[in-house]
């Protein structure tokens, strides 16, 4: 695991330093590099490249600056995508969704709780970091993107598109959300084989289809919603479900 | 043979106009397998009882209408149907009676067919050319307001059903006379009648139409001038809390003093913790964040943001407010589609962090680059929110009401197009995030 500690006041620098070393050596996670620093180019130039096996710990208000973590933050995901980003800073400085949003921040760490409740969040994001698994390039996401919007979802989670009353909208429901955007539902269709058009204005996830009610031309996704299947579809989905089954 | 012909492409050509008008009105996504099984139904219908097809189509099109509109749009589907159909045939019949007017009985059998299909299609154009002239905006029609169902369809309604009935009563007086040849004088009496009935109804929605806008503003902006009063108080109290918060540190700084200058370190130990402690005590109670209101430029925004704030408090609900960076005032949704899609969205989360023993609540608006992003966060009590049905118009779950008014965000997120919404469950964290482009 690589640490990175930006912090402006030595003392907390130093204190937190120790903290994560011992916290680290105690849990058995072995630190293949560790740097603490006050600087901002410092802690960038450490940074050798995108790893989820990297941890940042960020002080939000730096030399007077309020937020000035935050434009650290920006820098730090432009390099990595894919470490974690901590930010340790009083209450009042906390905006957590918003930074959430922003540079994708896991957690805050409140410098004014006590001692004990600090370490015990220290570790908490310590763990964190070493049970993710190298496995965020081999999900397979749905990416779409057009002029104002990015949509981006494993694709396991898909359960259907449908078009909206409003002409060209697509709406995505996948197992936790609903997301609506401008998109053409053939060509997405076009671009992920493992969606199916089972009617003119609804496409589903084939993975996610749990039964397929012959008699009634009904088909059931994990969710349990029900879809009512065009004719001219249905050999199709009995070809791939006999498929699926073998 | 060429009757047959004739007669699929005069049936072809009527539910053309009808459908036209229908989607003039209703801006809905267009439904071919309803135009063919109206088609075909018209077909027929017209082939057995040609003279009573206004009436079929009435029946029809309200059938249609209260399948799609659903529960609570009766004086809708009604407007719809007995709107279109009196509309449409109305200006055929005017458009053909002029026809009687201008040309001779040799010339118009000549050209039967032509003017036949003219006096049909005509009225598409005529009533969208009129409509915009008017400046209607026949989907505000949909609203589910009380002036607009009993101030603007209820009269509308009654003005159309007694036009209809007028216009039917000459038109099949007309047929029983059944005379070929038109009468001069009378002829020119019913096209002035018919062309000041259609004038008074498009006159009588448009000028409705924009009462009910003037009467919105007047709403928006009578609520917000009461929420800024509000608003200002709360600022007036919390700087009082903070003056008198002020003169008790000072106390307590002045007491640290002496526990300092008696050089007893307990003392001294014990009056840094009163202190400190009291000061986190108030300096917390107060980050109800009233002040982060301060960073919305538009005061309407920022007036419905405190008016739910303070409901979601009054509730017992936890509440934390967002809002870091100035939050420009023009954004691509107007600012009265924002302030219901928000009252809609801030009223549906306090109603479902109710059930919960915790009650949060959190609102966070933020700008990422061109774009400002508004997310709406509550804890909820449900296992699983099934997110396909509390989209479905009228749903709500038993324990919280996501349900409700969502079919108004929809409408207001179709209309605009810069707006990208989305919906999730986690965790038992309901989370509703609106991204608003650039104007």
């Amino acid at each position: 695991m690589n640490i990175f500690v930006l912090e402006d006041d030595l003392l907390q620098r130093e204190a937190i330093a120790a903290d994560l070393q011992r916290l680290a050596a105690a849990n058995h996670i072995k630190i293949d590099q560790f740097t603490a620093t006050s600087h901002r180019d410092e802690l960038l130039a450490a940074i050798a490249g995108r790893d989820p096996q990297q941890i940042y710990f960020l002080d939000l208000e730096i030399k007077g600056v309020r937020q000035a973590g935050l434009e650290v933050a920006k820098a730090i995901r432009a390099k990595d995508n894919l470490g974690t980003i901590v930010f340790v800073t009083t209450h009042s400085e906390m905006a957590p969704v918003t930074f959430k949003y922003k540079v994708a921040a896991l957690d805050f760490v409140d410098k004014d709780q006590s001692e004990e409740d600090f370490q015990q969040q220290l570790l908490t994001n310590l763990l964190y970091v070493r049970d993710q698994r190298q496995t965020v390039a081999e999900i397979h996401y749905f990416y779409f993107e057009n002029k104002t919007r990015t949509v981006r979802v494993p694709f396991d989670e898909i359960l259907y598109f449908e078009t909206s009353e409003q002409a060209h909208k697509i709406v995505l429901f996948t197992t936790n959300q609903r997301i609506e955007f401008y998109a053409n539902l053939n060509a997405i269709v076009r671009s992920e084989p493992e969606l199916m058009l089972i009617q003119r204005s609804c496409a589903v996830n084939v993975n996610r289809i749990v039964s397929y009610d012959k008699s009634n031309m009904k088909l059931t996704l994990s969710d349990g919603t029900e879809f009512p299947v065009a004719r001219r579809k249905i050999g199709k989905i009995e070809r791939l479900l006999k498929h699926n089954a073998k | 043979m060429g009757d047959v012909k004739m007669f699929i492409l005069v049936t072809i050509v009527l539910t053309f106009l009808y459908w036209t008008l229908f989607y003039q009105i209703n801006k809905q996504r267009f439904d071919v397998l309803a135009y063919i099984v109206s088609m075909i139904i018209f077909g027929v219908a017209d082939y057995f009882w040609g003279a009573y097809i206004p009436v079929l189509f009435l029946v029809f099109f309200f059938g249609y209408c209260r399948i799609k509109e659903g529960k609570g749009y009766l004086r809708l589907s009604y407007f719809y149907s007995i709107y279109i159909v009196y509309i449409g045939f109305m200006l055929s019949n005017l458009i053909s009676l002029i026809f009687y007017e201008l040309f001779s009985g040799a010339f118009i059998d000549k050209y039967m067919t032509v003017l036949q299909i003219i006096s049909t299609v005509a009225p598409v154009f005529i009533h969208y050319l009129v409509a915009r002239a008017l400046k209607i905006n026949f989907t505000l029609l949909r609203r589910s307001d009380p002036f607009i169902k009993e101030k603007i369809l209820k009269p509308l309604n009654y003005l159309l059903t007694f036009f209809v009935l007028v216009f039917f009563s000459s038109y099949y007086y007309e047929l029983t006379l059944d005379t070929s040849a038109p009468i001069t004088e009378y002829t020119k009496y019913i096209m002035f009648v018919y062309a000041f009935m259609f004038g008074t109804v498009l006159f009588f929605i448009s000028n409705r139409t924009r009462a009910y806008l003037q009467l919105e503003i007047q709403r928006a902006e009578r609520l917000q001038i009461k929420q800024l009063n509000q608003y200002t108080t709360e600022i007036e109290h919390m700087y009082q809390t903070l003056r008198s918060f002020r003169h008790d540190y000072q106390n307590m700084l002045i007491s640290l003093q002496d526990s300092i200058d008696s050089e007893d370190l307990d003392l001294v130990k014990q009056t840094y913790q009163e202190v400190l402690v009291k000061a986190k005590v108030k300096i917390n109670h107060h980050a109800a964040n009233v002040n982060e209101l301060a960073n919305v430029q538009d005061h309407a925004l920022k007036s419905v943001l405190y008016w739910k704030l303070t409901e979601a408090r009054d509730s017992g609900v936890k509440t934390d407010i967002e809002i870091r960076e100035d939050i420009p005032s023009q954004l691509a949704l107007s600012t009265l589609d924002l302030v219901r899609v928000l009252s809609i969205l801030l009223d549906n989360a306090i109603e479902a962090a109710k059930k919960t023993a915790n009650p949060e609540l959190r609102y966070v608006i933020l700008c990422d680059q061109a774009n400002v992003v508004i997310i709406v966060q509550n804890n909820s009590t449900e296992e699983h929110i099934s997110l396909n049905k509390i989209f479905k118009s009228g749903y709500s779950t038993k324990d919280g009401h996501h349900g409700l008014g969502l079919t108004n965000v929809v409408e207001i997120t179709d209309r605009n197009p810069a707006v990208n919404w989305e919906t999730s469950f986690n965790n038992h964290q309901f989370t509703q995030k609106l991204v608003i482009g650039e104007r």
